[in-house]
């Protein structure tokens, strides 16, 4: 919290010494509010999902300025505070001289679920083990110079930091302790590149060079000694006195983009991407438990484990698309596309792990074991793709297109034996088509306009199990503006994918529709209502560990959703608000209710207030303890000029 | 140099460059906005555009050359005033007049038929050229994600789910992740410069590479196991229990890929219908091959 509002006081800070010196504004605008959240309930929960905290907060921040000399700036901001995120961006050119944006964000990010990775939920002990209190800062700036049309340089720089707490478990003698972890990651991105604008082509040249440095800790949680398994193993308990371990990770990636686009003619255009990216980290590990353990691969009980681990890895990206758009006849447009991407991933890691105080399961034989480790993994794939469109919007009202695709993919995979505890399915090369034939049809009558389309994909194989062999999509929207007041949009959309495969028989089909209904009988005065009902039913057959049966692994969400809300304005006084509810009655079932309402009275030309209320009442009917309530009151103070 | 002395340099500077010019720039001047021939009846248009930023590259911005590269001729409809004798550029014929510039620039998308306009919708329905806040980026008709909302109330009512990404307008937006003026489906989805999947743009964490890959693009990705938009499950992912989510891929198949879990992985104990307790590393490990740290 302390940090939230460090960053808010340093944010006005920033910003007031802008909006003084640009004191010839033509745009300004600044709310602050302070909020008080009232929660009862599980708290953890309520951060997870929403975040909001106690405290002031920047409702809206807005600077402009333009000139005749063709300057213009812009500063908006929102968030920060007791809010979880914030945003600031700024954009500032000069007419032939430059562009300037600049982007920066903070999203504070918490996760503590009660379902989660939490094996002692029978126990009644909540929240699950891996949890996370992070934070991350991003950044970007580019600078483009304009000196003319045809050519214009650009720099750029990017941030992104990343630091914070949390939970994890480790597995260690044959049971699993809580860890406390905390990281801390900056990846830096520097960039240079030109576009240009010459002889009807247009498009732009990107150097780029990223690197990334993380280092993240962790040490056995307080009183975490005992693990998850209460019972003894081999006869003897499972503790662990210490435990602690490093893992640091450096990495750079050198990338190269072009992108170009022109005309070929009057009714030509051609259009081609490209991106090339070669990827390269070096990690290493370091991590030492002591306790008493047990380890079935060695048969043996162990006093301590210390364990190193350095590791590299190379990567080859790349992926080009060109594509030809033409103008057949008038009203008859055509494309046709060739995309070909190619991923290739090395891995490659040499671990030296000594156990010591060890004895075999009779009690025999005390000595330390070393054991080394060298492993290597490899990756790729291939793909190619291959796409025709064909657009007749020459119909009257309507509008049709067709589009056929193939893409043909080929996966590579070496796997070290290392990491092969049940032969099979680990590796290998694997060969799959996909054939892929969509159309559309769009009518407009003005007032109401109708939208339908379909896809349907067949594939000669499916690489992982959840690959479909078939799939198809139906999609269907409608808007008519019944009034000039009266608005409606309906949408539908069913999706069917399957694999008959003997022992997959994969089966899943999803169905949604939803209807939102927005009446606005003046300029003051809105009503909207939104209904959403979604199905998903989804089966597949799975293998039972421990006895290996086959079994139906299925799965189901019936939601629905529902919201409305009512806007209006009298004079210096607005109001908006309303209510939407969330059911889900499938294998995760729980209801959402959110209530939520916003004043806003101006006193004068340049003041006002704003009061606000959010309230969030989440419940689940097979985990009571996960149940929260939450109420926002807000205050917000406006400035404007 | 320190990295926490990093951010509040890069900060300072660029509101140094933003708000130096500002300082040095002269005052509006209403006169100096004429475009000349245009601004005697089109006054309050042409006044917001000499800082419109489709002025930016003129080298003289009170030309009226700057309005008929859109318009087309206007000495006709200046001579006699009639609005049937001036082009006025909408829908895709409209969209037309846009892409002959907007093709390839830094920062403009290249596609020219995207699923928008092949669905019909073109360039004026999200963007307004004429803004009367000329300084609103990208010049978009509503902020955020209001205008793709209005299009889209399903992606609306996935955000509203309980496990799902914050949408607003201090957060992420729709454009945070998907391109706008792109192809259909997975096609609208963005790539980071470096042509990697939008998500690892934000979750560094989970780029890698990684010695031991799990899901990485190769076979699989993010939304193998999560729904982006928002779920009805933690951590968003695709089913409410993690050991049904790893099964369903963990279960040998002669010719797939997806390894069988071991016998010693009884799933009637809460132990081991948690994967990700002891399998800690599920986006990937650099010290682990079976993906435990």
């Amino acid at each position: 919290m302390k940090t939230r509002h460090i960053s808010l006081v340093a944010l006005m800070l920033l910003l007031g010494w802008a909006t003084a010196a640009d004191a010839q504004s033509t745009q300004f605008s600044l709310g602050i509010g302070y909020q008080w959240v009232d929660l009862s309930g599980n708290g953890d929960m309520y951060k997870s999902q929403i975040n909001e905290d106690d405290g002031f907060f920047l409702d809206d921040l807005t600077v402009g300025h333009t000139n005749a000399d063709g300057y213009s700036m812009r500063v908006d901001a929102a968030g920060f505070g007791g809010n979880p995120s914030g945003r600031l961006r700024l954009e500032s050119a000069l007419r032939q001289v430059y562009r300037l944006r600049f982007n920066y964000s903070r999203a504070e990010h918490y996760s503590a679920l009660p379902m989660l990775a939490n094996p002692v939920l029978g126990r009644g002990i909540v929240p699950g083990q891996h949890t996370i209190d992070r934070r991350f800062d991003n950044l970007d700036l580019d600078v483009e110079f304009l000196p003319g049309r045809a050519i214009s340089p650009v720099v750029g720089y990017s941030r992104s930091h990343r630091t914070g707490s949390g939970t994890s478990t480790v597995f260690a003698g044959q049971d699993e302790f809580l860890i406390d972890s905390a990281i801390d990651e900056t990846v830096e991105e520097y960039r240079a590149g030109l576009g240009f604008n010459v002889g009807g082509f247009a498009g732009n040249v990107t150097q780029g060079w990223r690197s990334i440095e993380s280092t993240e800790d962790f040490a056995l949680a307080p009183g975490a000694g005992g693990g998850n398994n209460t019972r003894p193993v081999v006869g003897r308990d499972v503790t662990a006195r210490d435990y602690s371990r490093t893992n640091s990770f450096e990495g750079s990636t050198p990338f190269t983009t072009a992108r170009v686009a022109g005309r070929l003619g009057d009714h030509a255009r051609l259009v081609g991407t490209f991106t090339k990216a070669d990827l390269s980290t070096d990690s290493a590990m370091v991590e030492s438990i002591d306790g008493s353990l047990v380890s079935f691969d060695l048969a043996r009980y162990f006093g301590g484990r210390r364990e190193e681990a350095t590791g590299k890895t190379d990567g080859n990206d790349w992926r080009g698309e060109i594509r030809l758009e033409a103008e057949v006849v008038e009203g008859v447009e055509f494309s046709a596309g060739y995309l070909a991407r190619h991923r290739e991933l090395d891995g490659a890691e040499v671990m030296s792990t000594l156990y010591s105080n060890t004895t075999n399961f009779s009690g025999l034989d005390p000595r330390s074991i070393e054991v080394l480790l060298d492993a290597a993994n490899a990756l790729s794939r291939e793909e190619k793709a291959l796409e025709g469109t064909i657009s007749l919007s020459g119909l009257g009202p309507a509008r049709f297109w067709i589009s056929a695709t193939q893409v043909d993919q080929e996966i590579d995979m070496t796997v070290d034996a290392a990491q092969v505890v049940i032969p099979g399915g680990q590796d290998g090369s694997y060969d799959r088509s996909v054939r892929r034939v969509s159309s559309g049809l769009d009518v407009d009558f003005g007032d109401l306009s109708l939208a339908i389309d379909m896809r349907r994909e067949d594939a000669d194989e499916a690489v992982m199990r959840t690959d479909f062999t078939e799939r198809e999509r139906w999609r269907a929207r409608g808007t008519w503006d019944v009034t000039q007041a009266v608005h409606v949009i309906a949408t539908a959309e069913r999706m069917d994918a399957s694999n008959p495969q003997d022992g997959i028989d994969y089966d899943d089909e999803t169905t949604r529709w939803g209807v939102a209904l927005n009446v606005e009988p003046s300029k003051n005065l809105g009503v909207r209502f939104g209904y959403d009902l979604f199905r998903n039913d989804s089966t597949i057959k799975v293998r039972i560990p421990q006895d290996f049966t086959i079994e139906d692994s299925i799965y189901h969400e019936d939601g629905e959703a529902l919201d409305a809300g009512l806007n209006f304005r009298a004079g210096r006084f607005s109001f908006d608000g309303g209510y939407s509810q969330f059911k889900n009655g499938g294998e995760y079932a729980f209801t959402l209710n959110r209530t939520y309402a916003r004043c806003d009275l101006s006193f004068g030309e340049k003041l006002g207030a704003g009061l606000l209320y959010d309230s969030r009442d989440f419940s689940q009917p097979s985990l009571a303890v996960a149940d929260y309530e939450a109420r926002r009151y807000s205050l917000v103070l406006r400035w404007q000029q | 140099m320190s990295t926490s002395f990093r951010l509040p340099n890069v900060l300072g500077l660029a509101v140094l460059l933003c708000a130096g010019t500002a300082w040095a720039a002269d005052p509006p001047d209403a006169a100096a906005t004429a475009f000349s021939g245009c601004s005697e009846c089109h006054d309050t248009v042409a006044a917001a555009f000499a800082s419109n930023p489709h002025a930016r590259t003129a080298a003289n911005p009170g030309d009226r050359a700057i309005c008929e590269s859109c318009h087309g001729d206007g000495t006709a409809h200046a001579a006699e005033g009639d609005a049937t004798l001036i082009k006025v550029p909408k829908g895709s014929a409209g969209a037309g007049t846009c892409m002959s510039c907007h093709q390839g620039g830094i920062g403009a998308s290249v596609s020219g038929r995207g699923a928008h306009s092949t669905a019909g919708v073109t360039c004026g329905e999200c963007h307004v050229v004429h803004a009367t806040d000329p300084t609103e980026p990208a010049l978009l008709r509503t902020r955020g994600s209001e205008a793709c909302m209005s299009c889209h109330p399903d992606a609306a009512h996935q955000f509203g789910r309980p496990y799902a990404h914050k949408l607003g307008d201090n957060a992420m937006t729709c454009a945070s992740c998907h391109d706008p003026h792109g192809g259909r489906g997975e096609k609208s989805v963005k790539q980071t410069r470096a042509g990697e999947l939008v998500c690892v743009g934000c979750h560094t964490d989970k780029r890698g590479p990684f010695v031991y890959p799990h899901v990485n693009d190769v076979a699989g990705d993010c939304m193998t196991c999560h729904q982006p938009h928002g779920s009805v499950n933690e951590k968003r992912l695709t089913r409410s229990r993690v050991d049904q989510l790893c099964l369903e891929c963990h279960t040998g198949t002669p010719g797939t890929f997806g390894s069988q879990p071991p016998s010693l992985h009884d799933m009637r104990s809460p132990r081991y219908q948690n994967c990700t307790t002891c399998h800690t590393a599920v986006h990937g490990s650099n010290s682990s091959p079976l993906l435990l740290k």
